[in-house]
């Protein structure tokens, strides 16, 4: 199961872009309200972002060393990494771990911040939300692609976790991109453990014959606006 | 002939028709929109200060209905768009100072945090409520947030987190401003907050929603 070489994917937008009726539910318009000025943009702008080619991410596989819950740590390549102990509960039974990266590159935030720039605020925040949706339907797609990798060998996996959610500290991104090392995604970290392009995501996911998947902890998170739980909606 | 104008621009803003030209909402479809009624009130010798405090109702309208779900952020952001038309005639008139604001409100996503709607969201609510606003953006360092209260004397202060993980550097943001310039009043927001959490780390004040923002800032010059 093991991948020391990092597995890249890479996505033409239409392959992972959200539909208007996911954007709609994300925004809460009524996509049946045709002169909407939101509605009348997504109509414009999704067959413009049709050029941007640069969606990618991937993945390391590394076997799993050590796990310990008490301590919200996880041994990985000889590794430590602090993913505290909401995420190393949910990582319970992990044999190997997915370290993933994915990126939908600069151009949602750059558009994005564009718009704004002319007080077009509405179609600023749509350019942004229909960025962060499409990196999740692109990890989406990644995650599913090492899931079947991992049910050939009998094996399960966890659902995805990111530093900055479940209490897992913003600054294990050093140690994760250390583990991660070389790819071609092209993320950069900021020295406030933040990714460059904005639209990124990056995380681990366990694997193990005993590894299950949780539901997320959005029932108790007070975070109502946290793209995961709109996902999950 | 000026009230009635008033009205129709307070109208405007509340339901985001920005100018003739944009056809929502339909019903004021081919109509004027805050940016030719504003020009028509100054023509008519309405006083900037009175469509400024038109434009600041008309906002607390819009604030209050999405504090309570009635409308979400899209309707919010046309009417920001549509309270902005209308601003950028008023502009000349607070360089000249014919117009004052109300104060200066700086605002900031703390380090580490790249989230900026709702901390856009207050920004433009807030200047929607005749406040001068400073928005330092996201991943904002510790002394960013203390250079722009020492450049602003009197300013109060903002200071939003979208993360559990993050809202924790909001303290050592509170304390180094507080060091420097212990009369500046500061509030905290972002979803994982609470008002104990708020009080807890040394805040003035908690804003769940800039509806709560606009209200505490207005009881600072009361």
């Amino acid at each position: 199961m093991q991948h020391t070489e990092f597995q890249t994917y890479s996505y033409a937008f239409e392959e992972v872009a959200p539909t208007v009726v996911e954007i709609c539910d994300f925004l809460k318009l009524d996509p049946s309200e045709k002169e909407h000025p939101g509605i009348v943009f997504l109509e414009e702008i999704l067959p413009e972002l049709q050029s941007n080619k640069y969606i990618r991410g991937g993945y390391k596989i590394l076997p799993v060393n050590k796990l310990s819950i008490t301590d919200g740590q996880i041994v990985i390549a000889d590794t430590s990494l602090r993913v505290e102990r909401q995420v190393a509960g949910y990582l319970k039974g992990s044999e190997y771990a997915a370290l993933f990266l994915c990126t939908a590159g600069d151009l949602f935030s750059e558009l994005s911040t564009y718009l704004n720039d002319q007080n077009d605020f509405l179609e600023a925040y749509i350019v942004d939300t229909i960025g962060s949706l499409t990196v999740e339907k692109a990890m989406d797609k990644i995650q599913a692609a090492l899931e079947l990798k991992a049910a050939a060998r009998g094996l399960e996996i966890s659902n995805r976790y990111s530093p900055g959610y479940c209490n897992w500290h913003l600054s294990s991104q050093k140690a994760l991109f250390s583990l991660i090392g070389e790819n071609p995604s092209g993320i950069s970290l900021s020295d406030s453990c933040l990714m460059q392009p904005i639209k990124s995501v990056s995380g681990i996911i366990g694997i193990g014959k005993t590894v299950t998947r949780k539901e997320y902890g959005c029932a108790v998170c007070q975070n109502e606006n946290c793209i995961y739980r709109k996902i999950k909606q | 002939m000026n009230q009635e104008l008033l009205m129709k621009l307070s109208e405007c803003v509340e339901f985001g028709k920005i100018n003739l030209a944009s056809p929502y909402p339909p019903t004021m479809k081919g109509q004027p929109g805050a940016d030719e009624y504003t020009k028509e009130a100054l023509e008519a010798g309405a006083q900037p200060s009175e469509i400024l405090d038109e434009l600041v109702a008309a906002m607390g309208k819009v604030g209050q209905k999405f504090t309570e779900n009635k409308i979400f952020v899209p309707q919010m952001l046309l009417s920001a768009k549509a309270m902005s038309a209308a601003m950028a005639h008023l502009k000349p008139f607070f360089a000249s100072g014919a117009v004052q604001r109300k104060g200066t409100f700086i605002i900031g996503t703390v380090f580490g945090d790249l989230h900026d709607i709702g901390k856009n969201l207050v920004a433009m609510m807030v200047e929607g409520a005749g406040w001068e606003v400073i928005d330092l953006g996201i991943d904002v360092k510790v002394e960013k947030f203390v250079e722009a209260v020492q450049q602003h004397p009197g300013a109060a202060l903002g200071i939003s987190a979208l993360l559990t993980t993050t809202m924790v550097n909001i303290q050592p943001v509170i304390e180094a401003v507080k060091a420097v310039s212990p009369d500046t009043k500061i509030i905290v927001g972002g979803a994982p907050l609470s008002a104990e959490f708020a009080a807890s780390i040394g805040a003035d004040a908690y804003g769940k929603t800039p509806q709560d923002d606009i209200v505490w800032l207005d009881t600072l010059i009361a």
